[in-house]
This record gives C-alpha cells, sequence and structure tokens, in this order.
C-alpha cells in the first residue's frame, strides 16, 4: 500500500517535470536581447508545485528546466537556472506556511481576499529571489546584464503567477481535492511573528536590491562595477539564507497538530470566481496587446531587438494591469466578505452550533450590520431562536405538569377504586366483579352488599364520559346508591334521581341497573334507570331481562321508576354489564356487539360455569377482540350466582 | 353537520358518529342558534355514546331556555334501540316519518 503510493507520487513529480519541460518549449526559437533569456510559460507551474508538494514537487520544477535548457544549450548559468527554478517552488511552500499570518496561524489557502495579497506579496519576493538569483549569476560570471535578464523573466514570473499560477493551485485543491503538503513541523510550535523578523528584512533587501540592480543595468551594455557585483551577491547570498533559514522556530508550544482544512465553503467559491475573472481578463488584455502592439512595431520600427521590445513591453503591460485588477479585486471582495460572507458564515455557525444544542440559553446571534437583507435574517434567526428556546420551555413545564397530573390523577384512581366494594366474602351467593377504566379514572362503577343472610343487593351504573367530571359525578351517584341500597330499588332510584338532579347544569347523567335477590323467596326486584339490559339463567333459559326501561339518573327531576319483580329459579345467574363490553372497539372500530356478548354468556351459563369462569372467559374474549386497539370505554362487569 | 332552516324550523342533520369527540361540538351550535323549533335529523347517524346522548340532553334544555321546540327524527334502528334501553324515547320527543 505504501509502496504504491510512494510510487504515485513519484509518478506526480515525473509528470510536473514532464510538463514542465514542455512548456519551455513554444517559444523557444525568440531569445530576448541578453541571448539568454527566453519566454517560457513555465512560470504558470512553480508555485502551484510547490505549495502543493514542497520540496520534491520544486526539485521537479528545476529538473524539468534543466531538461529545457540542456535542450537548447547548457552552460555553466544553467546551475543558476537550476537554483533559481528551485527557488520558484521552494519558496512559495516555505513562505506560505512561515510569513504573512493576518489572523491565526493555521494552515489556510485562499480563502480570503487578504489571502490574495499573501499569494501576491509571495509571488513578489520569490520572482524577485528565484530570477535575482539567475541574473546575479550571469552578471558575476559576466555572461549577461542582470536588468536587461531580470526585467522580462522576473515580470513574466509574476504575471503568470497571477494569470494562472494563483488559478492553478486553486483548482487542485478545490475541483481536483488533492490534499496540499504541508510542513507539521512550522505548526507544531508556538508562532511568533518576531522570529521571523529576519525573513522579511531578507526579503526585503532582494526585492530592493533587484529594483536598484535592475536599474542600473537595464538597457546599459554589460559592466562589472564593484557596487553592482556587490548586490548582486548580497541578493544571491539573502536568497540562499532565505531558502535555508529553518521552517519551525519559536518556543514549543502545546499545540496539537494541525489537520487541513479542505477548502470549501462560499468564500473559496468567491475566491475562484474572481480568479477565474483574473485569469481571462489577463489573457484577453495579452492577446489584445500582442496584436495592437505587433502592428504598430511593424509599422514605425525595423531592425534587431524589435521583438524583445514588444515582449518587454507586453510583460510590463500585464504586471500593471494584472496588479491594479488585484487591487481592485481585492477591494470587491473585502465589501462581499464584509456584507455577505461573513454574515452568512456566522449565521450558519449559530445555526449548527444551536442545532447542535450549544446554544440553548440564552445566547445572541450578534453579526457585524451588513446594511442588506443579511440583518434582517439575523434577527429573524435570533426571534426564531428565542420562540424556539420558549417552546422547549413551554413543553417542558407543560410535561412537568402532565407529570404533576398523572400523579394527582393515579391519587384520584386509588381513591375511586377505594369506593368500590373489595371481593365477595358473603354467604350464599357466589359473586364476582369486574373493573377496568379506559383511562386513569372512570365513570363505571358497581356496588353490592349483603342485606342479609338470604337478600343481596347488587348494582351497576355508568355515568355518560369518562373524564374527571364522570369520576366526580360517580362518586356522588356511588355514595347516594350505597346510603339508599336497602330500600326497595324504585325508591332507591327515584330518591338518587331527585338529588343528583338538584344540582346538574352540565346535564350529566347515569345509567344504572340495581336490584335485590332474595334466595328464600326466589324472587329478584329490580329497576332500570336506562342501562344495558342484563342477562339472566332462569330455569335453564338465558334471556335478555329487557322488557323495559326507565330514564336515566340526573338530569330531570321527578322521574318515576318503575319496579319489576320475578321469580326465579335454583339455578339462577345473573350478569350485568357496562356498555364498555357489547361496545368494546376493535382496531377496525367494529363494536363486539350484543349478540357477541350473548353467546359467550349464555355459553358458560348453559354450561353451568362458576361466576369466575364466566367473566373470565369474556374477558378472555373482549382481549381478543380488542387486540391491538386502544381501550375506548370503561369495561365493568359483574357476575352474580344462587348457591 | 349540515344545519338548514327552513319554515321557521331550524333542522340539523346529523352524521356518523356522535361521541366523546364530536357531541361538544353538536352542543355548542345549538347554543348560539336562534330558532323556534329545533329538529335534530339522524337519518344518517350510525351512533350515539352515552356522550351523544347528553349532548341532546343539553340541546333540549337549550330549546326549553329559549321557549322553543325541539324533536328528534326518524333514529336509525341502532340508535333508537340505545334511547330506548336509555329511557330517552320518554323524555325527548321522537318522530318518525
Amino acid at each position: 500500500m505504501k509502496e504504491q503510493s510512494a510510487g504515485k507520487k513519484f509518478g506526480v513529480y515525473l509528470l510536473i517535470g514532464a510538463l514542465y519541460f514542455v512548456l519551455t518549449l513554444p517559444l523557444a526559437g525568440f531569445t530576448f536581447d541578453d541571448g539568454y533569456s527566453q519566454i517560457r510559460f513555465t512560470s504558470l507551474m512553480p508555485m502551484a508545485a510547490g505549495m502543493l508538494f514542497g520540496f520534491p514537487g520544486a526539485l521537479s520544477c528545476a529538473l524539468g528546466n534543466l531538461v529545457g535548457d540542456i535542450y537548447s544549450g547548457l552552460d555553466i548559468y544553467c546551475i543558476f537556472g537550476f537554483l533559481g527554478n528551485f527557488l520558484m517552488g521552494w519558496l512559495p511552500y516555505k513562505l506560505w506556511h512561515t510569513l504573512f499570518f493576518f489572523d491565526n496561524h493555521t494552515p489556510k489557502y485562499l480563502e480570503t481576499s487578504n489571502s490574495i495579497v499573501k499569494f501576491v506579496s509571495i509571488s513578489v519576493i520569490t520572482s524577485c529571489a528565484s530570477v535575482g538569483t539567475i541574473a546575479a549569476g550571469g552578471q558575476l560570471l559576466q555572461g549577461f546584464s542582470f536588468g536587461t535578464f531580470f526585467l522580462p523573466v522576473s515580470l513574466e514570473y509574476y504575471d503568470l503567477s497571477l494569470l494562472g499560477g494563483i488559478l492553478i493551485f486553486q483548482i487542485c485543491l478545490t475541483v481536483f481535492g488533492i490534499k496540499p503538503r504541508i510542513p507539521q513541523k512550522a505548526y507544531a510550535k508556538k508562532y511568533q511573528r518576531r522570529r521571523f523578523t529576519i525573513d522579511y528584512i531578507l526579503a526585503g533587501v532582494i526585492v530592493i536590491s533587484s529594483i536598484i540592480v535592475t536599474s542600473l543595468t537595464f538597457n546599459l551594455k554589460l559592466q562589472d562595477s564593484t557596487m553592482i557585483n556587490s548586490l548582486c551577491t548580497a541578493i544571491l547570498i539573502c536568497s540562499l539564507v532565505l531558502a535555508c533559514l529553518p521552517i519551525d522556530r519559536g518556543p514549543k508550544g502545546e499545540k496539537v497538530e494541525e489537520k487541513y482544512i479542505p477548502v470549501i465553503g462560499m468564500k473559496s467559491q468567491f475566491v475562484t470566481i474572481f480568479l477565474l475573472i483574473l485569469c481571462a481578463f489577463l489573457v484577453v488584455f495579452t492577446i489584445v496587446c500582442y496584436r495592437i502592439l505587433s502592428v504598430d512595431f511593424r509599422y514605425f520600427t525595423a531592425g534587431l531587438g524589435t521583438d524583445s521590445l514588444l515582449w518587454n513591453r507586453i510583460i510590463i503591460g500585464v504586471a500593471v494591469a494584472g496588479t491594479s485588477l488585484i487591487l481592485v479585486l481585492h477591494l470587491l471582495l473585502t465589501t462581499i466578505e464584509r456584507r455577505v460572507i461573513n454574515p452568512v458564515e456566522g449565521v450558519t455557525e449559530y445555526a449548527r452550533q444551536f442545532l447542535a444544542g450549544d446554544k440553548i440559553d440564552n445566547d445572541k446571534l450578534t453579526i457585524l450590520r451588513a446594511g442588506n437583507e443579511l440583518d434582517d435574517l439575523g434577527e429573524s434567526v435570533n426571534v426564531m431562536t428565542d420562540n424556539i428556546r420558549d417552546f422547549i420551555e413551554d413543553i417542558r413545564q407543560r410535561t412537568a405538569k402532565e407529570e404533576r397530573m398523572a400523579v394527582e390523577l393515579s391519587v384520584a384512581r386509588n381513591i375511586q377504586q377505594g369506593l368500590l366494594p373489595e371481593d365477595w366474602h358473603g354467604t350464599g351467593f357466589d359473586l364476582v366483579p369486574y373493573i377496568k377504566p379506559a383511562r386513569e379514572v372512570g365513570g363505571d362503577f358497581y356496588h353490592f352488599s349483603q342485606l342479609d343472610e338470604d337478600r343481596i343487593f347488587i348494582c351497576i351504573a355508568d355515568v355518560s364520559g369518562k373524564d374527571i367530571s364522570a369520576a366526580m359525578f360517580m362518586v356522588q351517584a356511588k355514595i347516594l346508591i350505597e346510603a339508599n341500597c336497602k330500600l326497595p330499588a324504585d325508591e332507591m332510584l327515584t330518591l338518587v334521581n331527585n338529588t343528583l338532579s338538584r344540582s346538574n347544569k352540565a346535564m350529566m347523567f347515569v345509567t344504572a341497573f340495581a336490584g335485590i335477590i332474595d334466595r328464600k323467596n326466589k324472587t329478584i326486584s329490580y329497576g332500570n334507570a336506562g342501562h344495558n339490559p342484563p342477562i339472566c339463567l332462569n330455569n335453564g333459559k338465558v334471556c335478555w331481562l329487557d322488557d323495559y326501561a326507565d330514564f336515566v339518573l340526573g338530569p330531570m327531576e321527578g322521574v318515576e321508576y318503575k319496579l319489576t319483580t320475578m321469580q326465579i329459579g335454583d339455578d339462577f345467574t345473573l350478569f350485568i354489564y357496562t356498555d364498555g363490553v357489547n361496545e368494546a372497539e376493535n382496531k377496525d372500530h367494529k363494536f363486539f356487539t350484543d349478540k357477541r356478548l350473548f353467546q359467550s354468556v349464555n355459553e358458560s351459563m348453559k354450561k353451568k360455569c362458576s361466576c369466575e369462569e364466566l367473566i373470565k372467559q369474556l374477558e378472555s374474549e373482549l382481549g381478543e377482540f380488542t387486540k391491538d386497539a386502544k381501550q375506548s370505554d370503561d369495561i365493568t362487569m359483574l357476575a352474580v350466582k344462587i348457591r | 353537520m349540515k344545519i338548514v332552516k327552513k319554515d321557521g324550523e331550524t333542522i340539523i342533520a346529523l352524521e356518523g358518529r356522535l361521541d366523546t369527540v364530536t357531541a361538544p361540538e353538536l352542543a355548542n351550535i345549538v347554543k348560539d342558534l336562534e330558532f323556534k323549533k329545533l329538529v335534530i335529523a339522524l337519518e344518517k347517524l350510525e351512533y350515539i355514546s352515552s356522550a351523544g346522548l347528553r349532548a341532546l340532553l343539553l340541546c333540549q334544555k337549550t330549546a326549553d331556555q329559549k321557549e322553543a321546540l325541539m324533536e328528534v327524527k326518524n333514529p336509525t334502528a341502532a340508535v333508537a334501540n340505545v334511547m330506548k334501553m336509555s329511557g330517552f324515547d320518554k323524555v325527548l320527543t321522537i318522530k318518525e316519518e
């Protein structure tokens, strides 16, 4: 795996070298006046190659150039050419990670307007140092004049870096996603600006010396003065020192290894667009310059040096135009950053943090005024987050309230269930009650009590509704019925109804079946206040007790209730229930129905089942029927049998 | 629920189920209506729960307060059965046509 990637890397370096060589070819036939400098498109590459791949990238460029030199004629100056071309790649890599940090010392690339300025500055220093090295070599060995070589070649490097180098680098990072080599050493230590002052001084010396020597030697025959020679030596030495100074200076910091953050997002997109504009403009500018100037030159001048002059003018023109455009674009980009990108980034970052739950407290989004719609966006975000906070708080309070309610309801449920009689422990009768409320509290209830050895009072009732109001009404009704259970059913119901209806504005009502079974006299006497008809087994026959029903209890005062007395046999069994049984709903909202209820009870009664078996059987049938459905109503049943 | 006013009668035609969910709506609507005679048509009412019965009682109470008449018309078999069972047939004016 490692070897493969090493091989792949080597392939990339080889490709850079080859490309570099190829780029020396197109205008190889043309040389400037000094006979040494050529127009070479190679300058498109070294900055990108160096910043992407570091030392090997720079070396590949230098080797590619060397091959080009060999092709066009090898001489002693090729050593300086090799050195200079190496610096063209190496210096950008080194300077990028050590100088011009406007804010944090982190490996960032072309994302801001300042980073473009940084790129241009480094390109100026590099062009002076690298081309200066070659030119100084030529001057010192008396091969060619510094100025005549330096001016066109260094500007050519500068032009092509602006026109293409910067764009190629950006495209490699953003489009091809190449991960640039980062000198971890440079970031491992605490960055102190003063430790790099020497680099700035060296760079300054190189740039200023280059300009001075150029102005002294341009358009003059090769001359041999001590001052020029010493300045050239200075450029040479300063460039080499600048290249060799260690990349990691400063006290050891606790800094963790800096990771490369891919260049993505709006900032870099804007930078890419601007670089494309810059490139397109300069290409058009160059072509137009060439067309216009070449026509002029053909008419007005003749003789040797014409082409040289033409190209010099074009190169200078492009440098001036490029620099101006960079300044304008920088201004534009700065404005866009301040008015668009930074506010948007602020909002995005705030939203991200809010989403992650970091800013759930009272932090507000603060962005600098942009003077456009983004201000509104910022305010809206603040309003929105405020609302969300309120909602969250609201939900929190509601949940707490609900929990409190649930606790209170469970207490209420206990009280309500406590009102119902305990399991049957009396004599002479077999009796089993069953209740299953649909909610915490319900409206159904039953009551039974042994009046004497042979008589038992039984009652089942259902309050309309199944909420708290139903539960409260139920308690009232239950207490009234219990207190009057010794009365005959008709009198008891009349009394209860009159009491309930006296204070019942809400028109709540309760349906009830109540009766007294007398096993000595073999009778049952009962009254029905609008309740579901019971089912009974009497003398071997199972039937509904649905002969009649009076009005429900509660809404209307003065209703007369009827008492029915029936002779019963030894096998008498009574099953009473509420509408939660026959109207139990399954998941398709179908009812259990009276028919099915009767079938089940009939079967159990015919088999002479005990009350417990009867209730169990019905419970399991209901359970089967209502499987996966939410219980819609309280389910209450009671079975009683003479022993 | 459809409400039609015709010849001094206000007719409310109920459909589907009159239960805990739908019943309060009926009671509230009737409370806000002005009428001399209220007819609640039940031809299309499939099911009535105890909450529904209570809503009918509240309607009757409202009608009494307004000194208006109220009648329940053409209940379906299921609904008529419930009304008979609960004794409501003795309290409400039920008309079959």
